[in-house]
């Protein structure tokens, strides 16, 4: 298979694309040119160069620099950072909440089925959006300025998962429900292997590759919630920002013509999303043709 | 009859729970107390207030008065604006209205026969371009684009406005900006802006259901009967496809709830969403907590409909022998 | 007199990236004005292919590689899908197997009744729905007014059928390919259904291709019957003639294998071995394997057709020179 991507051109350069991305990310305090974190390397007096300009010590922003005097190109990198940081923690997440869920659900069946059932065609009708901005929002009505800016990425995280979290369950408990009544955990029941490792060690591997697309599905989608959350000001705390806040930020310019402020860290967000998205249907067209669409 | 009636039982039971989400999170959240008398109130006031507010009542009770106050339409005050949350949300929501049903025009208008001719038509460039704008357009996030057609539209020609809405009508309660030039300008970008991710949504769903109709045996009937292929594509497949597609673009319309709380923000349209928004910076408890049983009310209420009109659409489901769909 | 339909040498091959078959091979035959053509085969014989090629309905892969099918005399496979349309109905109508999956569920089925009559009469509304209650009560639709407003999955399977052939005759083609029309529903129905397609197919005229895996039912309906195996020709002729003297070994199996109800109960009689698939046809004759007189020559050479009395067969020893050599042993 990891030869077969060369056949794809489409998947290939969003591959490489996405690969040289995720090293400037978190290789950002390696590479980024300046450290976006360090109030030092912010020169107000900078602030908002178009790109390609050079600073008034000699200093030379390829894209320009943010209210604050900051290079843009560092920020960004650190940005996209958080972003994929807050992106893949929150399908991993939701991906074991989901699989969890799915599986107890699926196996046992009963109260717990119906109730986790119930909650999930409910949730289902729902934007992702919607389910995580009324989480975050709500818990940051609920926490003072203090306590917010430590607990804000972990509410985050929570919010974003519970958004996303049904589809996993779904597909996992329907494809536990089959499992359990094949043979082989008939076998394994009859010879006394206890349910966890029943659970864990043979129908878990058989619902691994659903899952496992369903999260492909799901990671462009966590990304932009993450950013339109962080965009609407209620994601990320202003220490660690992302590409969202970056554009939020950005924005407030845009009536100066400043855009690049905004657009930059939006085209890079853009680019992120497609370049997972089009992985992720090859990927997808590779595991699991039945959800090729026509 | 009896559908209908367990439909509607289905919809209590959601409502209810919300209530209780609603109910805890503007009780529990916060001091409703510090809220109403402010920080330098006297121990005296804050008793007197604490009983004025039933607030030692026990919660179940506390909780049925909630239900009995939002039944009659007393959703509280808002600790921002000090006054009634439901005169705040009648007076924003004829603008959220007005976008929304605009973008969704839109988004049906155009998506619709975009989905017919790709999914007919599977050869020809223009299906292959809007089938590789769809791709990207649903790695937009909406906040972007809003942005982007402010600077090309607003800031850079001049053309539209790029904030408001205009100079209203007022029609005794209801405001529109329909009626107005400013009015309809300033409807553009955000409409065009809610509206683009819900056609990518439709145009692809009207897709996929148009090809899954056409391969039907009844399709290959019609044609090996020589009726016309034009009749074929509208009337035979688009009419079974429409079922599932009316579904969803109903229940989109809940979607808009979401959506527009971010194209009010970028725009800063004056209408619910901006409310909400506003409500979560400020920790504004009532409001946050009248806008959970207002959107779980509509989205309950849009599922009913569909529910009720689906065997109008659907004859193998009006009889009770064929609840569900036929294979 | 020019027959007809007249097939020539049809190819139709299935094609891929990794593999093409063949799946109908040489097949020749005519169809004239007003006869009942039986065609009849195993599963996978590519009888329905050959119905849907004469329609111009093969999906991709499937494409026909080689032959020609002339209607009324006219190329009618070169033609152009736009150039093709206008035939399709007036001239040449199909009737599929199954009945319910042939009508589409929200339309009633008075509306595909007077849409169908519509594209091809020019009449008012009113005439075409008179039209289309008397093509009801010909199909033996009980109930006719009525039943003009109900939904196809209102009506029980026999029912539906009678709708399915009163759509395809609402046409008044020339020519209706019936693609196995009774195989879904029960026996008792499906004399019926069978009595009444060529009941109107003789009030009208109508040529009738009737595809069927029972051999059974084809006899009673066809004027004439061909016999396909693997995907060609094995033998046809007048329907008297194979079911009392059957040249090829495979249709002599066939009749053989008939129950028979005015015959002690015996053991029913099978043709062992199975048809190979299009990618896996074996050298020579397709049936050599399984054919109980084969000889050397049939492993060898594919049969051409050859006449005997008003049939032809492909198979060896119908040949003069071939039977002459002696041995008539079974191939391993």
């Amino acid at each position: 298979m990891r030869l077969e991507i060369l056949k794809a051109p489409v998947a290939f350069w969003s591959a490489l694309v996405l690969a040289c991305l995720c090293i400037a990310a978190f290789g950002a305090p390696l590479l980024a040119p300046y450290d976006a974190f360090d109030p030092g390397s912010a020169n107000v007096a900078d602030a908002r160069l178009p790109p390609g300009s050079h600073g008034l010590f000699g200093d030379s922003y390829p894209l320009g620099t943010d209210p604050q005097g900051r290079d843009l190109l560092s920020a960004m990198m650190y940005g996209l950072r958080t972003s994929l940081a807050v992106g893949f923690g929150s399908v991993a997440l939701a991906a074991l909440m989901g699989v969890t869920l799915g599986l107890l659900s699926g196996y046992f069946g009963g109260i717990l089925d119906a109730v986790v059932m119930r909650i999930a065609d409910i949730q289902l009708s729902l934007p992702p959006i919607l389910v995580a901005l009324l989480i975050d929002g709500v818990t940051l009505a609920m926490l003072d300025r203090a306590r917010y800016d430590l607990l804000a990425v972990p509410t985050l995280i929570l919010a974003i998962s519970t958004s996303l979290w049904v589809q996993f369950a779904r597909t996992v408990r329907a494809r536990t429900q089959i499992e359990k009544n094949k043979d082989y955990v008939l076998a394994a029941r009859i010879s006394g292997v206890g349910m966890f490792r029943v659970l864990t060690a043979h129908i878990l591997p058989n619902v691994g590759v659903p899952a496992l697309v369903i999260a492909t599905v799901n990671l462009a989608v966590a990304i932009l919630v993450e950013a339109t959350l962080s965009f609407l000001g209620v994601g990320v705390p202003a220490t660690q920002p992302s590409l969202g806040t970056l554009v939020r930020i950005g924005n407030e310019f845009l009536f100066s013509g400043d855009w690049w402020m905004s657009i930059l860290p939006g085209g890079l967000l853009v680019a992120v999303a497609l370049s997972i998205n089009l992985l992720g249907d090859w990927l997808r067209d590779r595991l699991d043709p039945t959800t090729r669409t026509p | 009859m009896a559908f209908v009636l367990r439909r509607l039982l289905h919809a209590s039971i959601v409502l209810l729970a919300t209530g209780f989400i609603s109910f805890v999170i503007i009780r529990y959240v916060g001091d409703p107390v510090n809220n109403m008398v402010g920080q330098t109130a006297t121990l005296a006031e804050r008793e007197a207030m604490h009983r004025a507010l039933g607030l030692d009542d026990p919660a179940a009770a506390q909780f049925l008065r909630f239900l009995g106050n939002v039944l009659s339409g007393n959703l509280g005050v808002s600790y921002r604006y000090g006054e009634p949350v439901a005169k705040l949300i009648r007076e924003r929501a004829p603008a959220s209205l007005e976008l929304s049903l605009s973008a969704m025009l839109l988004a049906a208008g155009l998506g619709i026969p975009l989905g017919v001719w790709t999914a007919i038509d599977k050869g020809s460039l223009l299906t292959r371009i809007l089938l590789a704008l769809s791709v990207v357009g649903v790695a937009l996030p909406t906040f972007l684009v809003g942005i982007v057609l402010i600077l090309v539209f607003a800031v850079n020609l001049g053309w539209l406005p790029a904030f408001g809405r205009g100079a209203v009508t007022d029609l005794g309660g209801w405001t529109t900006g329909l009626l107005t030039v400013s009015g309809l300008k300033a409807l553009v970008l955000p409409s065009l802006t809610l509206g683009l991710f819900q056609m990518t949504l439709i145009m692809r769903l009207v897709r996929a259901e148009v090809s899954q109709v056409m391969r039907a045996s009844f399709i290959t009937f019609a044609v090996s009967r020589g009726v016309p292929r034009r009749s074929i594509y509208f009337r035979h497949a688009l009419g079974n496809a429409l079922l599932p597609v009316i579904t969803i673009v109903a229940l989109q319309f809940g979607n808009l709830f979401a959506f527009s709380i971010i194209v009010e923000t970028v725009f800063q349209w004056p209408g619910l969403g901006l409310l909400v928004i506003q409500a979560i910076q400020f920790a504004d408890v009532p409001v946050l907590s009248a806008y959970l049983v207002l959107v779980s009310g509509v989205f309950a209420l849009l599922n009913l409909l569909v529910d009720i009109l689906s065997p109008a659409i659907d004859p193998r489901l009006r009889d009770a022998s064929h609840q569900g769909r036929a294979a | 007199m020019t027959p007809l339909l007249s097939v020539e040498k049809l190819s139709v091959r299935v094609g891929g990236l990794t593999s093409a078959a063949t799946v109908i091979d040489d097949l020749s035959f005519e169809v004239s004005a007003g006869e009942v053509l039986g065609i009849v085969g195993e599963s996978g014989a590519g009888k329905s292919l050959t119905g849907m090629a004469i329609l111009r309905l093969l999906d991709p892969p499937l494409v026909q590689a080689a032959g020609q099918i002339r209607l009324d005399g006219r190329r009618i496979d070169t033609l152009s899908p736009r150039d093709f349309e206008p035939l399709r109905g007036k001239h040449i109508a199909a009737v599929f197997q199954n009945a319910l999956s042939s009508l589409n569920p929200i339309m009633t089925i008075g509306r595909q009744l007077v849409e169908t009559i519509a594209v091809h009469h020019l009449l008012s509304r009113v005439q075409a729905e008179e039209r289309a209650e008397g093509l009801l009560a010909e199909v033996g639709m009980p109930g006719v007014r009525a039943r003009f407003s109900a939904y196809p999955h209102q009506l029980s399977g026999g029912m539906r059928q009678r709708v399915v052939l009163a759509l395809a005759f609402a046409c008044e083609p020339a020519l209706i390919i019936a693609d196995e029309p009774t195989s879904a529903l029960d026996v008792s129905l499906q004399g019926q259904i069978v009595g009444l397609l060529k009941g109107m197919s003789r009030d009208r005229g109508t040529a009738v291709i009737f595809i069927s895996h029972d051999i059974g039912l084809v006899a009673e309906t066809a004027d004439r019957v061909a016999v396909l195996y693997a995907g060609r020709l094995a033998e046809i002729g007048p329907v008297a003639n194979l079911l009392q003297a059957p040249r090829h070994p495979y249709t002599r199996g066939l009749i053989a294998s008939i129950p028979r109800m005015d015959r002690p109960l015996q053991r029913l009689a099978q043709i062992e071995g199975t048809m190979p698939s299009p990618g896996s046809r074996p050298s020579g004759c397709a049936f050599h394997p399984r054919c109980p007189v084969a000889i050397d020559r049939c492993r060898l050479e594919q049969p051409p057709l050859i006449a005997r009395d008003r049939v032809r067969a492909a198979c060896w020893l119908l040949d003069p020179d071939a039977a002459a050599e002696t041995g008539t042993t079974r191939d391993a």
